[in-house]
């Protein structure tokens, strides 16, 4: 009967718990009891052995082959990235560029400085058009002025509404820009914060793909049939 | 190849690659884990790998949004026990329907193996009673060779915590071991 008392002292000591007061001393006392304790920590020595044979595993070797594959056919985000949608999130990114480039004050270049090269210093943060389009960063520096003016082009709104752009980024502010980019496609942002104590840097950042001017070829002579004829006509400057 | 990467190779991805990248990075250094805790509850690597792609999954869906991704071992690890839990749940309710069909009888040249595996059900099936709580910090302990800190981090509970679960779950499995092993020895 006593040692029904103790009953729940014996699995606390068992599963490593000290004995005190009553219980230590009828334990010290009973050897049935010691016996009892002996057997749940073998129980106990069994079932880490169990748990370790168990599950002493690994992936099989075309796991991540599998989930890579299961990953692939989900769509990369939850929300529908509308083109519209998404030039707003890439309107507040490359706008939270410009906010730090701003802040940053670069020394002037000496007017014979060479082109800034990959070399010479970072590279800026975004070439914001399609792949097959993007000019090295060199040139893409120069041309702020001209994407401004040409901003309301045609060219400018046939790219905006050709599909999704590509977005060319550091990948160590993927995480950032991608959650930005969430934020904007779930209308919770939908602004742009400049410090109120520079309110002059508040001007309008116009955000294209850059434009190639069309590169215009003198007129191709065709056997037959005279330059400038009605069915191949001039280029209006080379006309007289 | 466009030219700006060009320039700068191996500076310039797509966000969406980045991400991807990184994910795969992460399925790969999780990948034993997650598959070892669905198998915990599942038993079967074919279910528990299957448990485990579906998480992965799951995850990737809300991949973007985790803020911090040192996180992310906790996170596939609570969104696989999860599924684990359900599709035990549901296999359980399936095979007490199966074998209510019939059961089958092992070979007298397999009695050792029928032991072994008779000693392992014993074990398990008191292990499978522990309060969900207590069960897991006690697979995650058998899982980090006891790392009190890394089983803290992974369920996100102060390491007290963990030491007093996986004391009670050690009390409790001495007490109902001792009584599963005295049943089966007088049967």
């Amino acid at each position: 009967m006593s040692c029904e008392r103790f009953r729940d002292a014996l699995a606390g000591h068992a599963a490593g718990e000290d004995l005190r007061g009553a219980a230590a001393a009828h334990i010290a006392a009973c050897e049935s009891c010691r016996a009892e304790v002996d057997r749940r920590r073998v129980l106990l020595a069994e079932v880490d052995a169990e748990l370790s044979r168990t599950l002493a595993m690994t992936a099989s070797p075309e796991f991540v082959a599998r989930v890579r594959s299961s990953v692939s056919a989900i769509p990369s985000r939850s929300v529908v990235w509308r083109p519209a949608v998404a030039w707003g999130g890439l309107a507040a990114a490359a706008a939270i560029a410009m906010v730090a480039f701003l802040r940053t004050p670069a020394p002037a270049p000496p007017p014979d400085a060479p082109p800034r090269s990959a070399a010479a210093g970072p590279a800026p943060t975004a070439a914001v058009s399609p792949p097959a389009a993007a000019v090295p960063a060199t040139a893409a520096v120069g041309r702020t002025a001209a994407r401004r003016s040409h901003s309301r082009s045609p060219h400018v709104a046939a790219a905006r509404h050709a599909g999704e752009p590509t977005v060319l980024i550091d990948p160590s502010q993927a995480r950032a820009i991608a959650r930005l980019r969430d934020l904007v496609n779930a209308g919770r942002l939908n602004g742009t914060m400049l410090p109120p104590e520079r309110p002059h840097e508040a001007t309008e950042l116009a955000v294209a793909p850059l434009e190639i001017p069309e590169i215009k070829t003198p007129g191709v002579e065709v056997a037959g049939r005279p330059p400038g004829s009605a069915a191949d006509p001039e280029p209006e400057e080379h006309r007289p | 190849m466009n030219e700006a990467a060009g320039h700068f190779p191996g500076m310039l991805v797509s966000a969406d690659e980045s991400i991807e990248r990184e994910f795969e990075d992460a399925v790969r250094t999780s990948a034993d884990l997650a598959v070892r805790v669905a198998f915990s509850i599942l038993r079967r690597r074919e279910d528990a790998e299957e448990i485990a792609q579906e998480a992965y999954a799951r995850a990737f869906r809300r991949f973007r949004d985790l803020r911090e991704p040192q996180q992310f071992r906790a996170w596939i690890v609570r969104v696989t026990w999860r599924l684990a839990i359900d599709r035990w749940r549901a296999d359980r309710r399936r095979s007490a329907r199966e074998q209510a069909a019939g059961e089958s009888t092992p070979g007298i040249d397999a009695e050792e193996e029928v032991v072994r595996a008779e000693r392992s059900a014993l074990l398990w099936k008191a292990i499978d009673a522990l309060p969900a709580k207590l069960r897991s910090v006690l697979i995650l302990a058998a899982l980090q060779g006891h790392d009190i800190r890394e089983v803290a981090q992974l369920l996100e509970i102060p390491e007290g915590t963990v030491k007093s679960r996986l004391f009670l779950a050690r009390k409790g499995l001495a007490e109902s071991l001792s009584c599963l092993v005295n049943d089966s020895a007088t049967r």
